[in-house]
């Protein structure tokens, strides 16, 4: 098995070999990351592709600062917000009303990702976008706000949004198994 | 306490996507390496551009090297000529060129004015000759045939062209305004889609649209039938090309995207690649080191060399200053025969080394002859090197006793070692090499060769009698076209220019020439493997 020296010291020379490793490598890492921004496996296949010819046209340029993967990933993310910026183009992210978070705080611990997955899929885009960047990439609403465009505020609405979204179905999931006597989330 | 339980709740999600991994389809991958084939396949065109700016680039330079040798070496000659009138001109004697021209008749034998002029003469004709003209006459007939053939092939084309396009489906030529129309019937269609994609009840209009009016009476699906309607009723009589033929969306699966056979031919392209960058880095790894033995003839001249007066001794400074400006100024040819090594330092760069023996030999007309301790029954013939031993001893008795005018050959040999680097142009069995270098020549001898009856041949070697310098350093620069023989040999034509630094003559003669030198060489190069 190739180091990730030399599959970086491969890609950089157009190696079709390393290319091909380093892409076996992080692919199914990366398509949950593109997943988690799109609506469709078919969507965040595309995104894949483009992000990982990014990721092989840009690797000349990677000075390895970071660890490979965190970088892949920021290429995933740039990728699939690109993406979405189109559909925000169409669909603008505004305010929306304030919510009321209810009291007890749910986990999600013991639940598979697939079926979290599930859930931020279906979100509105604005609010499936801003809910990513904030709660599993780290950003804050500031950062959010620069780099999707909009303000601050926003931001923080559609999280909001969001989380409230999320968590009634988690609550519905909860009450799902409770109902029919399976494992309790 | 709220925060932080809230934190917890992003946190959790971090923790479950952690180690989250998800197997994509075949065909990412396939993609991928279509797309990086595409992107790749752009470089190797603007590669190839490249390569043929600087192959043209090589061509000019190289012509130009060879159209500066050639200028020079003609204005040498016009030099030499009037050189020749002017040194003729001596206190005590008034013969003109006219009358000098029988006495040298007398000496040489042969009138070397007339032969020169025959020679070019002949070379005039040579270049003038019928069979050149009838060569051209008939390169260009053949090209104006040739130019004809394919005015003809693409007459017939064009008729052939046209004579399809008249048989084709007269609805294949759709006017712009049909063609807008049917766009934007697609475009409405794609938009009422998307409309319809948001309702649970897309599935069913997708399957049997004539069932839509039943199962979907309301409101929405009215419109979307209206619209339907509308175009079906727009659409003119004549059948729309395939393309425009608004189709019924249907649910695909987005499982594969790319198409078979382009996939089939971008992996036939990459194998081609692949193998083609293999062979070329073998070729390239092959020609790592060799050496090559050549031979090279061309031709110097004096470059305008200075002669300032002699200070220590005045008896003889007149007669050095002349002397020194007859040889100094004779132009002649150049031979050379050598060895060298070659080896490459990268892709691209080369350095080669090697030995070759050089001779210069150049003729130039005297007058005088020198006569050394009084001894009148073994003159030597005038020369840099008769009076650089007497510039040694001022005391030694040395006459100068003019005489009619007769050719004296002057024959140079040095040993050089030259150290060039070379950048490949163009590495394939063509070869295209820019080289530039310096190299340090060795003097060896000088041989005076007079053509009087009774003046004996000298030869000087180097040391303190020599008036030439032992050693001294030179430019050189120069083209290599080559020519792959085979799996070991390499054919080589080197159009070259050297260029001394510093006068080929010690500074005590007071002369300072540096003779500029073009040859082209032949070399055979033997690779090693």
């Amino acid at each position: 098995m190739l180091s990730e020296d030399e599959l970086i010291e491969g890609c950089r020379k157009g190696n079709r070999a390393s290319q091909k490793a380093l892409y076996e490598r992080y692919c199914r890492k990366m398509l949950v990351v593109c997943l988690r921004y799109s609506k469709t496996t078919a969507e965040a296949e595309d995104t894949l592709q483009e992000g990982f010819v990014k990721v092989f046209n840009g690797i000349k340029d990677f000075r390895q600062e970071s660890k490979l993967e965190t970088w892949i990933t920021r290429i995933m993310v740039n990728t699939a917000l690109n993406v979405q910026r189109r559909k925000l183009y169409l669909y603008p992210m505004v305010d929306v009303q304030e919510v009321n978070l209810p009291d007890t705080e749910l986990s999600v611990s013991g639940i598979h990702f697939s079926q979290l997955l599930e859930m931020i899929q279906t979100l509105p885009h604005g609010c499936q976008i801003v809910f990513n960047l904030f709660a599993i990439e780290g950003f804050s609403h500031k950062e959010i706000a620069e780099q999707l465009g909009i303000s601050e505020g926003t931001s923080k609405s559609q999280y909001a949004r969001a989380k409230s979204l999320m968590q009634a179905k988690l609550l519905k999931e909860s009450t799902y198994y409770e109902r029919y006597g399976e494992a309790k989330i | 306490m709220k925060d932080m339980e809230r934190r917890k709740f992003e946190d959790s999600f971090q923790e479950a996507f952690k180690d989250a991994e998800v197997n994509p389809s075949e065909n990412v991958w396939t993609n991928i390496e279509l797309d990086l084939e595409k992107a790749e396949g752009g470089k190797m065109k603007r590669r190839l551009l490249f390569f043929q700016t600087l192959a043209a680039a090589s061509v000019v330079f190289a012509l130009s090297v060879a159209g500066v040798g050639y200028l020079m070496l003609k204005d040498s000659n016009t030099t030499e000529t009037i050189a020749k009138t002017g040194t003729n001109a001596l206190p005590g004697r008034n013969l003109t060129t006219e009358e000098e021209a029988p006495h040298q008749k007398d000496i040489d034998g042969q009138d070397t004015g007339l032969a020169k002029g025959k020679v070019n003469d002949q070379l005039d004709n040579a270049a003038k000759s019928p069979v050149t003209k009838r060569d051209l006459n008939e390169t260009s007939s053949s090209q104006q045939q040739l130019a004809l053939g394919e005015a003809a092939n693409s007459e017939g084309k064009a008729t052939e062209q046209s004579r399809l396009d008249n048989q084709k489906d007269p609805t294949a030529f759709t006017p712009a305004v049909e063609n807008e129309s049917g766009e934007n019937a697609v475009n409405e269609n794609l938009a009422a889609f998307d409309r319809k994609e948001q309702t649970s009840s897309v599935t069913v209009v997708n399957k049997d649209n004539k069932s839509i009016a039943n199962t979907l009476p309301d409101e929405k699906s009215q419109t979307t039938l209206t619209q339907k309607n509308n175009l079906v009723g727009v659409k003119p009589e004549r059948p729309l090309p395939a393309f425009y033929e608004p189709k019924q969306p249907e649910l695909q699966l987005p499982v594969s995207t790319a198409d078979p056979g382009m996939l089939l031919l971008a992996k036939l392209d990459a194998e081609e690649k692949k193998y083609a960058k293999e062979e070329k880095r073998q070729q390239n790894k092959s020609e790592k080191l060799w050496t090559s033995v050549g031979f090279a003839a061309g031709a110097f001249n004096a470059n305008n060399p200075s002669i300032s007066p002699v200070p220590s001794n005045s008896y003889y400074s007149l007669n050095v200053a002349n002397t020194a400006s007859k040889q100094s100024k004779a132009s002649g040819s150049a031979y050379s025969v050598g060895v060298s090594i070659g080896t490459k330092l990268s892709e691209r760069w080369v350095l080669q080394g090697g030995v070759n023996y050089l001779t210069q030999s150049s003729d130039y007309t005297a007058n005088n002859v020198v006569v050394m301790g009084g001894n009148f029954d073994a003159p030597k013939a005038e020369s840099l090197n008769a009076f650089n031993s007497q510039l040694a001893d001022a005391s030694a008795q040395t006459r100068v006793a003019q005489t009619y005018p007769y050719n004296v050959n002057n024959s140079v040999r040095f040993v050089s070692v030259p150290l060039q680097a070379g950048y490949l142009i163009l590495n394939k069995k063509f070869g295209v090499q820019l080289n530039a270098g310096v190299s340090t020549d060795l003097f060896l001898q000088n041989t005076i060769t007079p053509d009087g009856g009774g003046l004996s041949k000298t030869t000087q070697g180097r040391g303190d009698d020599s008036p030439y310098r032992s050693l001294n350093f030179s430019g050189l620069m120069g083209t290599e076209l080559s020519y792959k023989l085979g799996y070991r040999y390499r054919v080589s034509v080197n159009p070259g220019l050297r260029y001394p630094f510093s006068s080929v003559y010690k500074s005590a003669t007071g002369v300072d020439a540096t003779p500029l030198t073009f040859d082209v060489g032949l070399r055979f190069r033997y690779i090693f493997h």
